[in-house]
């Protein structure tokens, strides 16, 4: 009962417009002190928050793909994929796929994904007669792949909040990042057989191939860096990041692509998410340590075991759940609010907390395109100056795409869980 | 005020800009450090995380000022001007007052620590006030953000609608 009243307040709060890491942290402080508890814990939750050594992957994760996005690496990168399988069927949108998956392996986030390849291939592909839905429902779900292929904030966070091995949780990304890109693509193949028109584009010279390839090589290989030296353990994933920061900028300033200018709004628009996170994880600390003094998460978890037996059931539940969230929630608060509420069902459930996770991030991404709060729709409104109901339109295909994921990783375990534990 | 308040906050987002910045740096030293000279530090780990803390906190009022701070905006831009109103003083206040109870703690912690001298756990022993001041600090700052932003409402100077972006 007490958590169905919680939750109405904290819903309330976040539609009246309070910003969601003091609506958290506002309503447990309320928590706190109506159930007489000292409120002195809201100062250590604030501290303990953001002393961690693992969160620091966050800024040096958005500060690399800022840096590089700044330094215009998105069109090399496009450019390069492009110059390879422009002209196959469909190839603008294979192109398209295949330069978001690459892109998701420098950076962690969705948004920067999207905006990224959509501001080159957007016109791109409108002008070679590309249905216009299609081409913006492409990108807004291309763009998702940020968060499921390493690096990616989401799965720190949930790192952070479960206390699992981030390494595992990038590594299991992977299986399922490769697959929904291939799902992907497969989609552009059959629009390009079944669709209405487009021009082909022609097959580039080799010389044409060579030259974008070498532009776009030091972005690739750096990617290669990032995610290589996690898996291989020469460096955390904090390491990695700052690896990748110092590399990226080596790379855009022999490029000559960046200006002192551009590097200013880099890092001041990664310090600016960076914060934004950091806050609602303070205020979902505070939350959570509320929450858990009412013993709600463990109530919670004692009702879903004793009136769901069957895993099946629970993730069918889950899933709708978070489905349902997701309408309204932006991706990092549903991460926040509902993992460490969730958390505690897991071992009764006997699922895996890595595969989990995976899942999880599978279900932000539908969240990330399904109106009416999307944030990948926006941005994609945004880059193609177009009305929302245009992106809407053409991105129920991709949402239909990531339902089927959900069931394929569901039957198949393995597609999330061999590469981190039994390659 | 107003605008010694908004310029305080913006000088106060560009120092976390950089503390950030900086950061990466000194990672990538221990990084350097323990494979090309085989010698770890022992300072990097933790004075990166001291300037974590320094540089969350000393943003917040910048966060709040260019609003970048996660809102959900679907019920609020479908309310009348008056109501939209309403509800802005409201999420500043949520904002103003945990901001007061950060403070009213965050210093009670910094008094203590230094009254007992509490220290970091760690090789270097790093006094923990130093780090614990960085919230009633940041929270301090927030707070006359509030201020500022509450002016601006009343007088209908603000810029902006809504106290957040949706990000």
């Amino acid at each position: 009962m007490s958590a169905l009243l919680i939750l109405a307040v904290l819903l309330t709060l976040l539609f009246f417009g309070v910003p969601v890491a003091f609506a958290l942290g506002g309503l447990g402080v309320a928590l706190l002190w109506l159930a007489d508890i000292p409120t002195i814990m809201v100062s250590q939750a604030l501290y303990s928050t953001t002393d961690s050594f693992v969160l620091l992957a966050v800024p040096l994760f958005l500060l690399m793909s800022n840096i590089l996005l700044k330094g215009g690496v998105g069109r090399d990168l496009f450019n390069a994929v492009q110059s390879w399988v422009g002209h196959w069927p469909g190839g603008l949108g294979i192109a398209t796929i295949i330069s978001c998956g690459i892109f998701s392996a420098i950076s962690g986030s969705s948004v920067a994904t999207a905006a990224t390849i959509a501001t080159v291939a957007i016109p791109e592909m409108v002008e070679r007669g590309y249905n216009r839905s299609f081409v913006l429902g492409l990108l807004a779900a291309g763009g998702t792949l940020g968060i499921l292929i390493p690096p990616s904030i989401p799965l720190i966070l949930y790192g952070v909040i479960t206390e699992e091995s981030i390494v595992d949780l990038f590594m299991a990304g992977v299986g399922p990042g490769l697959l929904l890109m291939a799902l992907f693509i497969l989609f552009c193949l059959g629009y390009a057989r079944f669709g209405n028109g487009y021009q082909p584009s022609p097959k580039a010279e080799w010389k044409e191939r060579r030259k974008a390839t070498v532009r776009a090589l030091p972005t690739i290989l750096l990617a290669a860096i990032v995610i290589g030296g996690i898996y291989i353990g020469v460096f955390t994933p904090t390491e990695s990041a700052a690896v990748g920061f110092i590399v990226s900028l080596i790379i855009v300033f022999s490029l000559r692509t960046m200006t002192w200018k551009k590097l200013q709004t880099a890092v001041m628009e990664a310090m600016a998410t960076t914060v934004t996170i950091f806050l609602i994880i303070a205020g979902a600390k505070v939350f959570g340590k509320a929450i858990t003094l009412y013993r709600i998460p463990q109530e919670l978890s004692l009702a879903i075991t004793n009136n769901i037996a069957d895993t099946g059931l629970f993730i069918l539940v889950v899933c709708l759940v978070l489905l349902l969230i997701g309408f309204f929630l932006e991706s990092i608060s549903m991460l926040l609010i509902m993992v460490p509420v969730l958390h505690p069902a897991l071992r009764s459930m006997m699922i895996d907390p890595i595969w989990f996770g995976i899942l999880f991030v599978v279900m932000i991404e539908c969240a990330l395109i399904t109106p009416p709060v999307g944030m990948n729709l926006f941005v994609i409104q945004a880059v193609g100056k177009v009305k929302l109901n245009e992106v809407v339109r053409g991105v129920w295909p991709f949402i239909l795409i990531m339902f089927g994921m959900v069931i394929a990783i569901y039957l198949v375990p393995d597609i999330v869980l061999y590469i981190p534990f039994k390659l | 005020m107003v605008t010694a308040i908004s310029s305080l906050s913006s000088l106060c987002g560009k120092i976390a800009a950089w503390l950030f910045f900086s950061i990466g740096l000194i990672i990538i030293y221990e990084v350097i450090a323990r494979y090309v000279f085989i010698k770890p530090t022992i300072w990097v780990e933790e004075m990166s995380r001291f300037l974590q803390i320094w540089a969350t906190y000393l943003a917040a009022a910048y966060a709040l000022k260019n609003r970048h701070l996660i809102t959900i905006r679907v019920v609020q831009d479908k309310l009348p001007h008056g109501y939209r109103l309403i509800t802005e003083v409201f999420s500043l206040s949520v904002i103003a007052l945990f901001s007061l109870i950060a403070i009213w703690h965050g210093s009670h912690t910094v008094l203590e620590s230094i009254r007992i001298g509490r220290a970091s756990s760690t090789m270097l022993s790093v006094p923990l006030w130093m780090t614990e001041i960085a919230i009633p600090i940041g929270f301090g700052l927030l707070f006359l953000q509030v201020v500022a932003e509450m002016t601006m409402l009343f007088a209908g100077t603000s810029k902006e609608e809504g106290v957040g972006a949706e990000k």
